[in-house]
């Protein structure tokens, strides 16, 4: 049940990252950074960014459109001060003529530049001195350029790279991270290396001690298992600091399945309410030895659902989650809150139902500010495009005209689509002020 | 008396309750066994049958915890792979607690929903239960963070 999510990401984007960095030096204004891990007297660890304690307060996300993140001015009214990439050349992608790092040096974030090492699973071969090279390469033009940025927060090198494949026991990986945690640090003394694994276990981190000893920082992704990963972390032989790299709600792999295998997407208010919870239990049972945390994920993404791990829908408007990690990191709830659907009922959720059904299905949904709420209600295919590590999927094919009355209004009459299989019908409620709350339920249409 | 007379409408009430609970729907319980009623409780999870999941795990838990408990009393640490199956009442009963807690969850009774997951974090927490992909995992474990996320779900309006 518990533990390791998977990544998340472009593969193809990152794969030719290469060509989207040079080494000439970013110009921004402000100063470079100087970022430090102290071990204390007592043994605790803090994190320094010019000489002050930082805890970073952070979400992952992505700016591309696909991806659709980057409210960074959002997620800075929302008490967050960091964020998380995971390529290179994410730190490129711009708004407005700007790009992620100048943009989130305006709205007083930090960024840990996530730098993609390439996994097994992808094609790569870590007995290819050329395509080492490459790599190695590809890290020397990007901590030269972007070291000096005053946003830089660390580096984030790798992620997942260990997962799949032939994974944590190819100490060639782990042995590859070392030396290119050696070229950051002869480049850049001044910011600290991360990598993030898939979830922790007693293997991997003796595998780091054993082959990857220049690691300042530990990542962790975990799902379902994040309020407890850090606490879990010294049993399995890591005192040193670490920050939980990706959490939210529990996973496509973790969850309660259907009889037909389909995952059962929580409810939005559960879902603020964990991804509330891992934070500040990861927060409180680790002062001392965590750094911070970067809740996934700051924008939306296609991951068995459309909305399993994104934050906002793709038109931009914020979900119930926001909000709790607002109240999670500043204590205050935001001035207009995103609805509070609280139930949608419907006679075919979870169920198999012959061809030819006509059901209904109704939505109660609050708004807490008194705001309209328009309701949009759609059937989706459930996805055939199941992928590893977060890699991209394909969104499936969705059926409006299954609608059969009362679009628009807290109650519809559908019929079920005419080819048997596996659907989902979604309902999305929205607030007319950047606020909505979407849920959805599997159902099976059988001969 | 009055306290009295409180007391008594409160079991009388409770009793009922029960009662009605054990009419309302007519479950199949199989061959009686921990295991089947566990893998029923999980079906009925699944399907969204939240009522007959708790009557499911009800079920296990009338029939088996006392030799569940007695298994857990026996044990220093969690069993390893080799001996997990031996505490086949424990493995059961503590993963129907879990089912519970999440069933229960499910129709918003939160904290009947929590009083359940804590039997299985703090009585019966070396119970295990198999994952069809090949692994054994620790509902106690899992319980912990559902019943921190359950609590804050009753204090905090997400």
């Amino acid at each position: 049940m518990l533990l390791c999510r998977t990544t998340v990401v472009s593969t193809m984007a990152l794969l030719i990252s290469s060509c989207a960095t040079s080494a000439q030096p970013l110009t921004t204004v402000g100063q470079a950074s100087q970022v430090q891990v102290v071990k204390q007297a007592d043994g605790s660890f803090v994190l320094l960014r010019d000489g002050s304690p930082y805890q970073a307060k952070g979400a992952g996300t992505g700016t591309g459109q696909a991806l659709g993140g980057g409210d960074l001015e959002l997620l800075a009214a929302s008490g967050g001060n960091s964020i998380r990439t995971w390529g290179i050349e994410q730190l490129e992608e711009r708004i407005d003529g700007k790009n992620l790092l100048d943009r989130a040096h305006e709205a007083g974030i930090s960024v840990t530049a996530g730098f993609w090492v390439q996994h097994v699973r992808h094609g790569f071969d870590y007995s290819d001195t050329a395509s080492i090279n490459r790599q190695r390469d590809r890290l020397r033009d990007a901590v030269l350029k972007y070291r000096d940025h005053p946003a830089l927060l660390a580096w984030g090198l790798g992620n997942e790279m260990e997962a799949f494949g032939p994974g944590e026991a190819d100490v060639r990986i782990w042995k590859e991270l070392n030396y290119l945690a050696g070229i950051i640090k002869k480049l850049d003394p001044n910011h600290p290396v991360m990598t993030v694994l898939a979830g922790a276990s007693a293997s991997k981190i003796a595998a780091i001690h054993e082959h990857y000893p220049a690691l300042d920082i530990l990542g962790v992704n975990a799902y379902a298992g994040a309020p407890v990963v850090g606490k879990g972390l010294p049993g399995m032989g890591w005192n040193g600091p670490y920050m939980l790299t990706e959490y939210g709600v529990t996973g496509t792999w973790e969850t309660q399945l259907t009889e037909w295998q389909a995952p059962i997407e929580s409810d939005p208010s559960s879902k603020a309410a964990e991804t509330y919870t891992a934070y500040k239990m990861d927060r409180d049972d680790n002062v001392g030895r965590s750094l911070g945390s970067y809740v996934f994920f700051w924008g939306h993404k296609q991951e068995a659902t459309a909305t399993w791990f994104g934050m906002f829908l793709p038109t931009g408007e914020k979900l119930p989650r926001v909000d709790a990690m607002a109240y999670a990191w500043s204590g205050k709830w935001p001035t207009n809150r995103a609805p509070k659907l609280k139930s949608l009922t419907t006679p075919v959720a979870l169920k198999k139902v012959p061809l030819g059904t006509r059901s209904y299905a109704e939505v109660d949904c609050i708004d807490r500010e008194g705001d309209g709420l328009r309701y949009v209600w759609d059937i989706q295919a459930e996805s055939t495009d199941r992928k590893q590590g977060g890699d991209p999927e394909a969104a499936p094919p969705s059926f409006p005209g299954s609608i059969a009355s009362g679009q628009g209004t807290a109650r519809v009459e559908f019929n079920v689509p005419a080819r048997p299989g596996a659907y989902r019908l979604f309902v999305t409620v929205y607030d007319g002020h950047g606020g909505a709350a979407v849920h959805n339920v599997p159902f099976y249409v059988e001969k | 008396m009055k306290k009295l007379a409180a007391v008594l409408s409160l079991l009388i009430c409770s009793s009922l309750s029960l009662a009605e609970e054990s009419t309302k729907v007519d479950l199949d319980f199989g061959d009686f066994t921990s295991v089947t009623l566990m893998v029923k409780a999980w079906d009925a999870l699944g399907a969204g049958d939240y009522e007959d999941a708790v009557g499911y795990t009800q079920k296990c838990a009338e029939l088996y915890e006392e030799k569940a408990r007695e298994m857990q009393a026996s044990l220093q640490a969690k069993p390893d792979a080799d001996a997990v199956n031996d505490y086949w009442a424990l493995n059961d009963v503590g993963t129907c607690y879990f089912i519970r807690g999440e069933a229960l969850s499910k129709l918003n009774k939160d904290a009947e929903a929590i009083a359940a997951l804590k039997v299985v974090r703090d009585d019966l927490y070396y119970s295990q239960a198999w994952d069809p992909k090949g692994w054994h995992w620790s509902p106690s474990d899992a319980a912990y963070p559902r019943i921190q996320m359950l609590e804050a779900r009753m204090e905090h309006d997400f």
